[in-house]
């Protein structure tokens, strides 16, 4: 896997767009992720977001480019009544808690259930982020993180967005989980790309 | 659906949200005044469909920032405002807006990032000119000295 500037997009266009949710409570670090992700850069001094941002990116998954919209969403509670639109059509959302920070991490069953009452889609892919291991003070064990998502169906990974650990890792197997799911990611372009398949034959379009 | 967004410019609204949003308003502004977040969402729903409800998602923006004490939603106000008005091409407003906000918050990449996509924008429809960008600067000159006065 690899990222690919836009000069690539003849060369290797992509095969799909897909929809990505960032949610979590606000100072959990939602934006560093996305940053650290999209421009590999961090701010310590990260701003609340205001509304949603929202950045395109792309990347190749097993040889195929894929597009990627990531909505950075703002965990501050005025701005909560907003985001259930954004859940529309997404196909991966990811939950992000402070491993510092307990009530950040009990709050992640409101978000699960968010995510299930408005979310369009009945497969897309979960995946929960425990965030700032980096920090000494942690109070959020690794297991309790893994057992919570796996209660709930969801991915699991550790990061920091501050030095980098997992984020990368986090992106990529969210990915790859949705493309493994056909029917998560093809169904909205019936005729997507037709005659254009020979490439690649990994088997990912075979339904 | 999204394969045709590129920045946070090119987002429409779902027309179901923008009905339910102007619902929620028009009954509070039915019972006396409304509150100033169902405002904001109603507002919010509006600067992302047509060129009309944009105006108006305008005004009600601008009154909400008129009538906001607390610089923490001003942010949220002049952001949207700049999204707006760069929605009309009305690109010196819209700058001059996200410059009021980079003014208070320097380092907000949120912030920087519009900016370089109302640039973009601008320089892709050939209107990037120093001359254009000075009106804008002349006009609402002092703009972010006016919004986030005072509270600190």
């Amino acid at each position: 896997m690899a990222f690919i500037g836009d000069a690539d997009e003849q060369n290797n266009p992509s095969i799909t767009t897909l929809k990505i949710l960032i949610i979590g409570e606000s100072g959990v670090g939602k934006s560093s992720l996305m940053l650290r992700f999209v421009d590999d850069s961090f701010d310590p001094e990260q701003p609340a977001t205001i509304g949603v941002d929202f950045r395109v990116t792309s990347m190749v998954v097993d040889g195929n480019r894929v597009k990627l919209a990531i909505w950075d969403t703002a965990g501050q509670e005025r701005f909560r009544t907003l985001t259930p639109s954004y859940y529309r059509g997404g196909q991966g959302i990811i939950c992000v808690y402070d491993v510092t920070n307990r009530s950040t991490f009990e709050h992640l069953d409101h978000w699960m259930t968010e995510v299930d009452t408005y979310s369009t889609k009945d497969d897309a892919v979960k995946m929960i982020v425990g965030n700032k291991i980096d920090l000494p003070n942690r109070v959020v064990s690794r297991e309790e993180g893994m057992k919570f998502a796996k209660r709930h169906r969801a991915l699991f990974i550790e990061a920091s967005a501050k030095t980098k650990e997992g984020v990368q890792c986090a992106f990529e197997e969210l990915i790859q989980k949705i493309i493994q799911t056909p029917g998560l990611w093809d169904s909205d372009k019936p005729t997507f790309r037709l005659g254009q398949q020979a490439t690649g034959g990994d088997g990912m379009c075979g339904c | 659906m999204i394969s045709d967004i590129d920045t946070i410019l090119d987002e429409r609204v779902d027309p179901f949200d923008l009905e339910k949003s102007r619902y929620d308003y028009e009954k509070q502004v039915g019972r006396g005044s409304p509150s100033s977040l169902t405002t904001f969402i109603y507002a919010n729903a509006l600067i992302r469909s047509t060129k009309e409800d944009v105006h108006e998602g305008i005004n009600l923006l601008e009154k909400l920032l008129h009538d906001e004490p607390d610089n923490g939603a001003k942010r949220d106000y002049v952001y949207h405002l700049a999204i707006a008005n760069a929605r009309l091409k009305d690109y010196d407003r819209a700058l001059a807006y996200i410059d009021a906000l980079l003014t208070h918050e320097q380092s907000n990449r949120q912030a920087q990032r519009l900016k370089e996509v109302i640039e973009k924008k601008m320089r892709k429809e050939g209107l990037i000119g120093a001359a254009i960008v000075g009106t804008g600067a002349l006009v609402l000159g002092g703009l972010a000295a006016l919004l986030f006065a005072g509270r600190k």
